[in-house]
């Protein structure tokens, strides 16, 4: 088994701390191995921001992406750098008010951005949304793990913050999780 | 059961250091290396060590080699830019006999080039970057495991033979982060350097006892003796006496070439029936790991070799791999360095095939595996 999540978007996003909590929860919950790698560029804010994760059975050989199972896109460069590293059968979520253009079978769209300032008054936490999203979808990182992983990055009023949002993407996950669109409706529609 | 963890390779090697005991660091903070500093600023003072930022890379390993003559085991971290500035400083420990470690997280060059992205582009400026005929000892970590093992390991064979060891990094191991358990304390081994039994009246500072490894006291233990980057005789003074300059340079080479054939760290893979050969290092040995299994598993006789040490070159682990192959393939994140070592040695045993990636990204398995069908024919 080895199953490859990749989250990209954009410096400030907290795309990486994404990948250091899934990694985190399931180094410390799950008989597996896992190998978390990152990409960025120089620019703090703005730049190129991506996290993946590696996670399988055996002893990871190499680290870095063979091809994603899953793909978070929270910015439309960022989509468009890693949608021809999905596996035919891989599931992409994306940030549907960042990205705009993606055509992919299997795609689930959720404005993590808006809800995150629609229903926290704070887009810094999109990225605890999707976390929750991704959580739900992916087998290998239980939501008690992913919750402690969260709970060892913050403290006081933001671990609060960003637990709610964590716990609103789960839930959010709960509810669309076989809702997707399929490849044959965005052939239809061109 | 061991405690398992999820570390980052630069936190690796400061695991390792700490787990090695050492005592100082002094860097200047530069991509990809930084955490390794973040991390002794925050580890060494709770530890009654001590960190330094420094003004620039030269006084960073200025300050190591002061410290490591004081006793302390010291260490700077630091990537191509800082590590061009420090080339000086290196061929002073050499001279000197300075233990201390260097860590080089490789990032894409030359000049400031890509800081975030990897690149294999030092493996010859850690060889010959700095001035003068001197031996070197370069180590090559290529998971977060190897880069506390390997980090122990720079700080023994420092201490063993007084020299500067480089621990060669690379960005793609060192921002990696994987699950692992490492050993507790009393499974290490720690060397420390050699100290004199003889009193301060009659210590000779530079004489060989023997091992090539002249003992060596700390500043502060009483002992009187001279450092200076000179050529000088057994007492430590300046001398330009052909029979004196000559064994001198020729001793220091010797004290590491004598332990050559304990110095062939690789691991092989694969390699009981194969005829085309991978030798790689670093991220890039994962990547030729990776694809040794689909060309195995396609029924194809090819394996790996991955280099743990790259300098002094592992000559005889890497000859023998060459009288059973009929090719060797070399990939590398630069132009072709470890390949130059590769085709030395290799005088006419085999096929030496070379695959080189500049852009500042990591050679994936997939361009691994094309090249070996490529030579597969």
């Amino acid at each position: 088994m080895r199953y490859e999540i990749g989250i990209a978007g954009s410096g400030g996003q907290g795309v990486i701390l994404m990948g250091v909590i899934l990694a985190k929860a399931i180094a410390t919950s799950q008989e597996l191995f896992v190998a978390q790698t990152q990409r960025f560029d120089p620019a703090v804010r703005g730049g190129k921001a991506e996290s993946s994760l590696v996670i399988s059975d055996e002893e990871i050989d190499y680290q870095g992406i063979l091809g994603f199972d899953l793909l978070l896109a929270l910015s439309q460069e960022g989509c468009g750098r890693n949608i021809e590293k999905l596996k035919k059968e891989a599931l992409l979520v994306m940030d549907s008010e960042l990205v705009k253009e993606a055509i992919w079978g299997k795609i689930l769209k959720i404005p993590f951005t808006k809800i995150a300032r629609e229903s926290f008054n704070d887009e810094r936490v999109a990225n605890m949304i999707a976390l929750g999203v991704l959580t739900e979808l992916c087998e290998y990182t239980p939501s008690s793990a992913v919750k402690a992983s969260i709970s060892s990055e913050f403290k006081g009023e933001t671990l609060n913050l960003n637990l709610s949002a964590f716990q609103k993407g789960i839930e959010m996950a709960k509810g669309q999780k076989f809702n997707f669109e399929t490849a044959e409706e965005e052939e239809g529609e061109i | 059961m061991k405690k398992t963890e999820l570390l980052q390779g630069n936190e690796a090697c400061v695991k390792g250091a700490l787990a090695a005991d050492c005592r100082f660091f002094a860097a200047y903070p530069i991509t990809p290396s930084s955490e390794i500093a973040h991390r002794m600023a925050y580890e060494l003072p709770r530890r009654c060590g001590i960190f330094i930022q420094a003004e620039d890379e030269i006084a960073s390993l200025g300050a190591v080699i002061g410290a490591s003559l004081a006793g302390a085991k010291s260490m700077t971290a630091t990537s191509g830019p800082g590590f061009s500035l420090m080339q000086e400083h290196i061929s002073f420990a050499s001279i000197a006999e300075v233990p201390c470690v260097i860590v080089n997280v490789m990032r894409g060059g030359p000049s400031t080039g890509v800081p975030t992205h990897p690149s294999q582009g030092d493996v010859m400026q850690a060889r010959w970057g700095a001035h003068g005929d001197h031996p070197i000892i370069v180590l090559a970590p290529s998971s977060v495991a190897e880069c506390f093992s390997l980090t122990v390991e720079a700080f023994n064979l420092s201490e063993k033979y007084r020299t500067p060891v480089i621990v060669l990094s690379d960005e793609f191991i060192a921002h990696l982060r994987e699950k692992v358990s490492l050993p507790s304390s009393d499974e290490i081994e720690l060397v420390e350097r050699p100290k004199p039994a003889e009193p301060p009246e009659v210590f000779v500072p530079y004489r060989d006892p023997g091992t090539g490894v002249p003992p060596m006291p700390s500043f502060g233990e009483g002992y009187r003796y001279h450092v200076t980057g000179l050529c000088h005789d057994e007492r430590g003074y300046p001398t330009t006496r052909a029979d004196e300059v000559e064994p001198f340079i020729r001793r220091l080479f010797h004290k590491i070439s004598r332990d050559l054939d304990k110095l062939q760290w690789g691991e092989t893979y694969y390699t009981e029936d194969s005829t085309l050969n991978i030798i790689a290092f670093g991220s890039v040995a994962r990547a030729g790991l990776t694809a040794v299994k689909t060309a195995r598993a396609k029924g194809m006789k090819v394996g790996l070799l991955k280099l743990l040490i790259l300098f002094p070159f592992m000559r005889r682990k890497v000859t023998q791999l060459m009288e059973s192959s009929t090719t060797i393939l070399v990939p590398e994140m630069n132009m072709g360095q470890i390949s130059r070592e590769v085709k030395r040695v290799n005088q006419g045993r085999c096929h030496v095939e070379t695959l080189n990636r500049v852009a500042h990204e990591p050679i994936m398995p997939q361009e691994i595996m094309h090249k070996i069908e490529e030579i597969y024919g």
